[in-house]
């Protein structure tokens, strides 16, 4: 890491170095033409120099040129190519929108420029749209986007039942999850069948398996970027579904010249059936969950532009005399500003909360327990396109954490109420990095993060730290390139829940006097190369990842309610490496893709089994993941994903004690063993009655088998004692058999 | 934190989630293992009631043996107090592993208590020498006991209610409950057990157990017949508690966690059960103190 260290800065000192020509920016936004979705990773060739750029998460994209004549080549998989001849002699602002393929309206397996994955310079970065997680199977009805990203490599599932997942060997507390850069702290609606995000809000996610861009921190093993829809719808327009157990509808329009709008509200039904209950107690019933988006845009001019997002989403379970609601309300406003054609930026302010609430009511006995969370942060970020050298970002963040651990509040049980002291912590960071094409074939992406953290209280503790991340890309040929990347990532809080699949009872706690933060050196190599025209993608990538700090838990800890947390965690060491193979066909009638990934991830911590490595609860040594999708017709696309993994890591009992009748455990050594392998197969119809329709409602109609051939994955394994032989065995339990769904999706 | 009443809110939390999500299905399965080497297995609770006392001597197995644990009958066993008192146990001629102490005697409080064993565990001709050491604490007074009717989930419940005055230091509570003399918590995952961190020095009101009255047993399951509790007009129900170490309080409350296997959404990764048996034996030795109170069940709230 010193190495890596060294080298940026002898690059950020040689610089100078450098000649300048008169250069001019070309920027705009690539949009799809029919939905105005914004189209993330569209490529931008100029034809002439044969260089190009992707637009960003946003869609927007910058070139910096020499004053002269250029064709550029605008090109998104899955969309017509577009062409246009510009005179250069100032800075030129020129938006472009793509028409979907017609003929095609599955073929989009990839939302990224066709050479995105050759020229990046970041590894390990994944995008998916929401048109091809549109057409994937669904359960129960909903197309999850957090479960989607399971299929990606390096990426597995937490539980089947949880929305939680685990990036090259992390723990789901080392992913950062933002919904339009705020941090979302439960993604997870009924525990984790659900994500809270709405599939007609999201524009698109991105995610970064271990090296993030410099302007976010504070996790080590992802980032993963939720972005809602920032269109500038011309008319009232919307989306919507009717599902078995849920419906959604996002609607959104122009109010002005200047003012755009949009809502979305998707809830769950179950709960109105209870009414039909023989006993009383159920029929009042409460158990739904809901989500409500908003979004309010206005620009004042061409160079100011304010936006106000809002979620809120709850889960409430009630049947007297207990109750337990969970919930998270993410907002954030953002003012943009162009302050020249190659200078722009973002002044934002976030706020985050996450709580849950249980309790009961009994004989007049009342018992209500609360925990949460919440963030206050502002951020600002600059974007500083000066060409082909200087392609500055930079910028500021500061959140300030205030955790409230839990309290329990109680009437008539002779009780006090318990406490836990609310707690507070900043967070603070500071980034520059650069995009630098040294050559044609040789592409750098720089930065260097400062992070400090400081919690309050009487055992105030400050723990600062240096980030820095270096990547480069080496073309080999235009259509193959090689790249490393290297980074450093620091962590301040912690997830207190060792639960293996994951619980809306989170805690979470920050670095103090016992917790040091974790901190992991990322390093990864890859070899890319495109097929035909890049309509097939392949690559390798290997990383390896040396965790120092990590944190697990002492054996029976108590997480919950616990006034002393930091006395429930150990911390040692940890390494993660791996190979991640995928091979993509993203355009034609027939699209996928298949990956494989070989990994392993341990952790060695004094004080947990007995001091020797153990494997990390997420590790999987194989998994494979395939995804299909064809176009029977314009009207029929049948889409099939068949995903397998080596069994999760566990502890068996290899002995056994009695005390009077019963039997107790004597485990192996921690994850000695492994679970059975999970593999399933899902298969989904998409039908389109009339794909041109100019009706003001169109409807499609999506047809899913969840876990198609019945595999029984266990979901946990419990042990029983036969009941005339006293005996134990082992029984597990699965969530899914064949799970049929059916959903009518709509636009107007 | 007060693990147990955790567990209690838990239960009803856990009894929503249930209803509220997808009914999972079961079905046995094979699972292969090493197994690893036999132990010893101590388990004795010796109390503050003139009685011949009993410790448990058994060897471990592997956990899906077909056959039942054997008891260990070889073994020279007996206790010390920390003032120097020395009771000797017998093996039991007809219970194999059941050691009883030659005579009558009581565990006294503010004393520690070491057991000491003595067997050939390894048949290599060599004593293997095992102990535990643990200490009997002063019990509390239990003030009185009440019986409230509650309606549980449509049903005609009740709960047990103790009362008593909490004393200052920290504290772990053991409570057995009986029914006309019949131990209603006679297994150790039935023992009901708190600590003290919700109501440490106060006067407390602790909801103890719940019970069904006799009318709910004819719509209830087989397999709810099972874990209930019963009652009706003149039942008379007695509590048994005692303040135990925290190591006891704590082996109780694992083994409770960890013998039906994981809990994917509610517990942490398996985790073998603590012990006060030194070397590599397993199980518990304790001794505590008890004070009784009762009740006769009127039939009405």
């Amino acid at each position: 890491m010193i190495y890596c260290l060294k080298f940026l800065i002898a690059l950020i000192v040689s610089m100078p170095l450098y000649s300048f020509s008169q250069t001019f920016t070309v920027k705009g936004r690539i949009i799809d033409s029919g939905t105005h979705d914004n189209l993330p990773g569209a490529s931008v060739y100029v034809v002439e120099t044969k260089h190009g750029t992707a637009s960003d998460e946003k869609g927007y994209y910058f070139l910096n040129l020499p004053a002269g004549n250029y064709t550029l080549r605008f090109s998104y998989v899955g969309y017509s190519d577009i062409e246009l001849k510009i005179s250069l002699n100032s800075p030129l602002v020129k938006d472009v929108s793509l028409q979907a393929d017609v003929l095609l309206p599955g073929a989009v397996v990839s939302a990224r420029a066709g050479d995105y994955n050759i020229s990046n310079t970041t590894m390990g970065v994944e995008r998916l749209s929401m048109k091809e997680v549109r057409l994937l199977p669904a359960i129960m009805g909903e197309v999850d986007i957090l479960k989607t990203i399971r299929l990606l490599p390096g990426v597995q599932s937490v539980s089947e039942t949880s929305t939680g997942f685990s990036v090259r060997g992390g723990s789901p507390d080392q992913n950062l999850i933002l919904l339009d850069n705020t941090t979302v702290y439960n993604p997870s609606h009924l525990v984790g069948f659900f994500s809270t995000f709405n599939n007609d809000v999201i524009s698109g996610i991105e995610l970064y398996k271990g090296h993030f861009p410099s302007r976010h921190g504070g996790r080590l093993s992802s980032l993963l970027e939720v972005q809602t829809r920032d269109e500038i719808p011309h008319r009232i327009n919307g989306t919507g579904g009717i599902g078995l157990i849920s419906s959604r509808l996002m609607a959104e329009g122009p109010l002005g010249q200047k003012t755009s709008w949009m809502i979305a509200a998707r809830r769950t039904y179950a709960d109105i059936f209870l009414i039909f209950a023989r006993e009383e107690d159920m029929r009042k019933a409460s158990m739904y969950f809901y989500d409500l988006n908003g979004k309010l845009t206005h620009r004042f001019s061409e160079k100011d532009k304010l936006e106000l997002n809002i979620y809120n989403g709850l889960d409430k379970m009630a049947s007297a005399p207990g109750y337990f609601n969970y919930g998270n309300t993410v907002s954030s406003l953002t003012w943009s500003r162009v302050f020249s054609a190659n200078h722009y930026g973002k002044f934002s302010i976030h706020f985050t909360d996450y709580s849950y609430n249980l309790g009961s009511n009994l004989n007049n006995s009342d018992v209500d327990w609360k925990s949460r969370i919440r963030d206050w942060a502002f951020r600002s970020d600059f974007h500083r396109p000066i060409n082909s050298v200087w392609n500055l970002s930079y910028g500021i963040s500061c959140t300030h954490h205030i955790f409230s651990p839990g309290e329990i509040r109680m009437t008539g049980l002779n009780l006090q109420n318990y406490v836990i002291p609310s707690s507070e912590a900043t967070e603070y960071g500071a980034y520059l990095s650069n995009e630098q094409t040294v050559s044609e074939k040789l592409s750098l992406k720089y930065g260097l993060r400062f992070s400090a953290f400081q919690n309050s209280g009487s055992l105030r503790r400050t723990y600062t730290g240096l980030e820095p991340s270096l990547g480069a890309v080496y073309k080999l040929t235009p259509l193959s390139s090689i790249k490393a990347n290297c980074s450093r990532n620091i962590q301040y809080l912690q997830l207190a829940n060792n639960s293996s699949a994951g619980s809306p009872f989170d805690v979470w706690f920050h670095a103090g006097q016992k917790v040091k933060p974790q901190e992991a050196n990322v390093f990864s190599a890859g070899y890319f190369h495109n097929f035909k025209d890049n309509m097939y993608e392949t690559s390798v990538e290997i990383y390896y990842k040396d965790l120092q700090n990590v944190i697990d838990f002492r054996e029976h800890s108590s997480l919950l309610l616990n006034q002393h947390l930091e006395d429930e965690i150990r911390s040692g060491t940890g390494q993660a490496c791996g190979l991640e193979l995928m091979v993509r066909k993203n355009s034609g009638r027939f699209t996928g893709f298949v990956n494989y990934t070989l990994s392993r991830s341990e952790r060695t911590i004094a004080e947990v089994n007995k001091g020797k490595t153990y494997l990390a609860p997420y590790d999987r040594t194989h998994a494979i993941n395939v995804v299909a999708s064809f176009n029977l017709s314009s009207k029929v696309n049948i889409s099939v994903i068949w995903v397998f993994a080596t069994g999760m890591p566990c502890s068996y009992p290899t002995g056994r004690f009695a005390v009077g009748d019963e039997y107790f455990p004597i485990y192996s050594g921690r994850n000695e063993y492994r679970k059975p392998d999970y593999h399933r197969m899902d298969v989904s119809l998409n039908f389109i009655p009339r794909p041109k329709s100019k009706r003001w409602l169109r409807g499609e109609w999506n047809f899913s088998i969840y876990n198609a051939y019945n595999r029984k994955n266990p979901w946990m394994i419990n042990y029983q004692q036969d009941k005339t032989t006293g005996i134990p065995y082992a029984e597990m339990t699965y969530m899914f058999a064949i799970v049929p769904s059916i959903t009518y999706n709509f636009k107007f | 934190m007060n693990k147990v009443f955790i567990i209690n809110l838990l239960n009803i939390t856990c009894g929503l989630l249930t209803v509220c999500l997808w009914q999972g299905c079961t079905e046995r399965m094979n699972i292969k293992t090493d197994n690893s080497p036999p132990v010893i297995v101590v388990y004795g609770e010796l109390t503050d009631e003139l009685k011949f006392q009993d410790v448990m001597l058994s060897r471990s197995s592997p956990y899906f043996d077909n056959v039942p644990n054997r008891g260990i009958s070889n073994a020279e066993l007996s206790v010390h107090s920390s003032v120097g008192d020395v009771y000797r146990f017998a093996a039991s001629d007809s219970i194999e592993g059941l050691y009883r102490s030659v005579s009558k005697f009581v565990v006294a409080p503010g004393l520690n208590y070491s057991l000491s064993i003595k067997v050939d565990f390894d048949n290599d001709g060599a004593l293997d020498e095992y102990s535990a050491l643990t200490e009997a604490f002063p019990t509390v007074a239990l003030d009185s006991l009440k019986i409230e009717a509650i309606d549980f989930f449509g049903q005609k419940n009740y709960f047990l209610y103790v009362y008593f005055q909490a004393p200052s230091d920290e504290s772990y509570y053991l409570f057995k409950v009986y029914l006309n003399d019949s131990s209603v918590t006679a297994k150790l995952t039935d023992y009901r057990i708190v600590n003290d961190r919700l109501f440490r020095g106060q006067y407390t009101k602790y909801s103890l157990l719940r019970l069904k009255d006799i009318s709910e047993r004819e719509r209830d399951s087989e397999e709810e017949r099972e874990r209930s509790v019963y009652i009706q007009a003149n039942d008379k129900i007695e509590v048994r508690t005692g303040v135990i170490p925290s190591g006891y309080f704590d082996f109780i409350r694992q083994c409770r966690q960890e013998q039906d296997g994981e809990n994917p959404m509610f517990g942490g990764p398996a985790s073998n059960i603590t012990t006060n048996i030194n070397k590599d034996g397993v199980g518990y030795f304790a001794t505590y103190c008890i004070s009784r109170k009762s009740i006769v069940f009127t039939g009405s709230s």
